[in-house]
């Protein structure tokens, strides 16, 4: 479980330079949830998560996990850094060894298992992400596309097992399917028992995985709830930089045009058996509803 | 980063901030030349008062500059020290062993120190009110008489601007691959000497990676910007000197005109 209290970061404190970039933020995640950051740019998404692995160090406040502080004089930041597991945003950046095996086994070695330990958890990592061993082990991390060298480096982290996976904004820049790809990915983890934190700046990501969700605003938490609470705020929403997602804003249109739909039509399953129920129930929408115009 | 104030730069509309490039550069040059040349206690005392003016017309605490300092504290104090057991001329204060503290010794511990002091200062006062870009512009317009003798000013003011404006970025960078790797269990600040320079691979690697990248990208967006070279090269700021400026020249003209009396009067 990661929690924070009161915590603050203020970025090069005492300088002209100084800024405030996250500012009391107190909030809960829950072991095994799959919960998301959204906020706009700049508003101390990446400040708070780097808090959760101990890279950075609270100016005030404190981050618990599993109730220890990690900033405190016992603390064993390794131990934690094994537990929370930490995707940068471009983490293909973060590449360096000469082969992909090696550059997934860094983690796990770092860890101090055995050589035939690592090779099963490079093995492993690199299934998960969808790359076969045998063709992808032994080549160069630099040969290959974009979309595979942030899978190689997703699994670096994979490979050290951590019960606590977060994400910054991992999806940027990817096309369709490797998106949809590793979302699943995430998703399969979440059911496998890790708890996930995702960073992300597509509503629909947000809507569709995530059980709960924090909405950072200049640094402070703007709201907390279910992504069905957050996202029936449009306006509150937008005013902050963001957006709900399309399927969302569709339900508020038709809403407003007198169709009843549940609370829940955010995303597409429950809108389309929505949609459904009013066909069979009524015929043809609008022939009879307030929807014409 | 946090707290190393020497080399960079607070934006601001200061008259010091507006003043031209140029003359900051050669006012600098002058400042130095005065504090180095300085017999008498003269020239720290204008040295002193040009630190409180510019600090007072740009708005820069002087608790702010102090700091700048502490970074150095080593070094002043090294040279002072040194200068202060090895000076062997004048007449002798205290002997502790085998060395001897004279009264000539302490003054030239004072004055190297203050030397170091001061230059530091000065400098410091120069980018924290000078951005960069305008540092590299004044080089360049200084440097372009030696463009007859083939001296490439253009080149090398280009090089060094490219180059101040990647070391934010790079740090950046730097910093985050070395929190993605300590994510990832790494190691930089324990174990031996060797061990350690062993840990930077898995940081300098992707940093080299990157700033190659980095080069090849702005390549190819300055070729594709027609960018040719310096030659019929136009400025979007172009340098122009005003009033200030030549108030400016006029006063540092005046104090090196009083440290060459000094010189002349205290032998
Ligand atoms: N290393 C840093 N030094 C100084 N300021 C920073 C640094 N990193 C981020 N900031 C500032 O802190 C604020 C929050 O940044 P960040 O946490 O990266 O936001 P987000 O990830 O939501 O875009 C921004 O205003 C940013 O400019
Ligand atoms: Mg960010």
């Amino acid at each position: 479980m990661i929690e924070t209290r009161e915590l603050s970061h203020t970025y090069q404190p005492g300088s002209p330079f100084e800024s405030a970039a996250i500012r009391s933020i107190s909030l809960t995640i829950p072991d095994g949830t799959f919960a998301a950051i959204i906020g706009a740019t700049g508003s101390g998404k990446t400040t708070l998560i780097q808090h959760f692995n101990g890279l950075i160090k609270p100016t005030s406040g404190q981050v618990l996990i599993d109730g220890n502080d990690i900033n405190g004089s016992h603390a064993d930041k390794r131990a934690v850094r094994c537990s929370v597991g930490m995707v940068f945003q471009y983490p293909e950046h973060q590449l360096f060894e000469e082969t992909v095996g090696k550059d997934i086994a860094f983690g796990p070695k770092n860890l101090g298992l055995s050589e035939a330990e690592c090779n099963s958890r490079v093995r492993e990592a690199l299934s998960r992400v969808g790359l076969e061993y045998e063709t992808f082990a032994a080549r160069s991390p630099f040969e290959l596309s974009g979309g595979q060298m942030r899978r190689v480096a997703v699994a670096g982290v994979l490979a050290m097992r951590p019960s606590t996976l977060i994400l910054d904004e991992p999806t940027a820049g990817m096309d369709p399917r490797g998106r949809r790809e590793l979302l699943d990915l995430l998703d399969a983890l979440h059911h496998q028992g890790a708890t996930i934190v995702l960073v992300s700046h597509s509503m629909e990501d947000v809507a569709n995985r995530a059980r709960h969700v924090f909405v950072l605003s200049k640094g402070a938490l703007a709201m907390e709830g279910a992504p069905g609470d957050i996202f029936a705020q449009a306006d509150s929403l937008r005013a902050l930089g963001l957006d709900v997602p399309d399927i969302a804003r569709l339900r508020d249109q038709l809403r407003s045009r007198g169709i009843d739909l549940p609370e829940d039509a955010y995303t597409h399953e429950p809108m389309r058996r929505a949609l459904a129920a009013l066909w069979n129930k009524r015929g043809r929408i609008g022939e009879n509803g307030g929807a014409a115009t | 980063m946090n707290g190393f104030v020497i080399g960079q730069y607070i934006p601001g509309v200061s008259a010091v901030h507006r003043l031209d490039p140029r003359t900051k550069l050669i006012l600098t040059i002058g400042y130095v030349t005065m504090i180095f040349s300085t017999r008498g206690v003269l020239g720290y005392a204008l040295a002193v008062g040009c630190v409180a003016l510019v600090c007072a017309l740009a708005g820069i605490s002087p608790r702010f500059l102090i700091r700048s300092l502490r970074s150095l504290t080593m070094l002043i104090a090294m040279t002072a020290v040194l200068n202060l057991f090895f000076t062997r001329t004048g007449s002798p204060l205290v002997s502790i062993w085998r060395f001897r503290i004279t009264d000539e010794g302490l003054r030239l511990a004072a004055y190297f120190a203050l030397r170091l002091i001061f230059l530091v200062t000065g400098t410091t006062l120069l980018t924290l009110t000078t951005s960069p870009i305008a540092l590299t512009d004044a080089l360049e317009s200084l440097m372009r008489p030696l463009e007859r003798i083939r001296f490439p000013a253009h080149e090398l003011a280009m090089m060094m601007s490219i180059a101040l404006r990647f070391i934010p970025t790079l740090t950046e960078e730097t910093d985050k691959i070395m929190k993605a790797q300590a994510s990832r269990g790494a190691d930089f600040e324990s174990g031996s000497l060797l061990k350690r320079a062993k840990a930077l691979t898995p940081l300098l690697a992707p940093l080299f990676i990157s700033a190659f990248r980095r080069a090849g990208d702005l390549a190819l967006a300055m070729e594709s910007r027609c960018y040719q070279g310096g030659e019929g090269r136009t400025r979007m700021r172009e340098l122009r000197y005003a009033r200030a400026d030549a108030i400016a020249f006029a006063s540092m003209i005046v104090m090196l005109a009083l440290i060459f009396l000094e010189r002349i009067l205290i032998r």
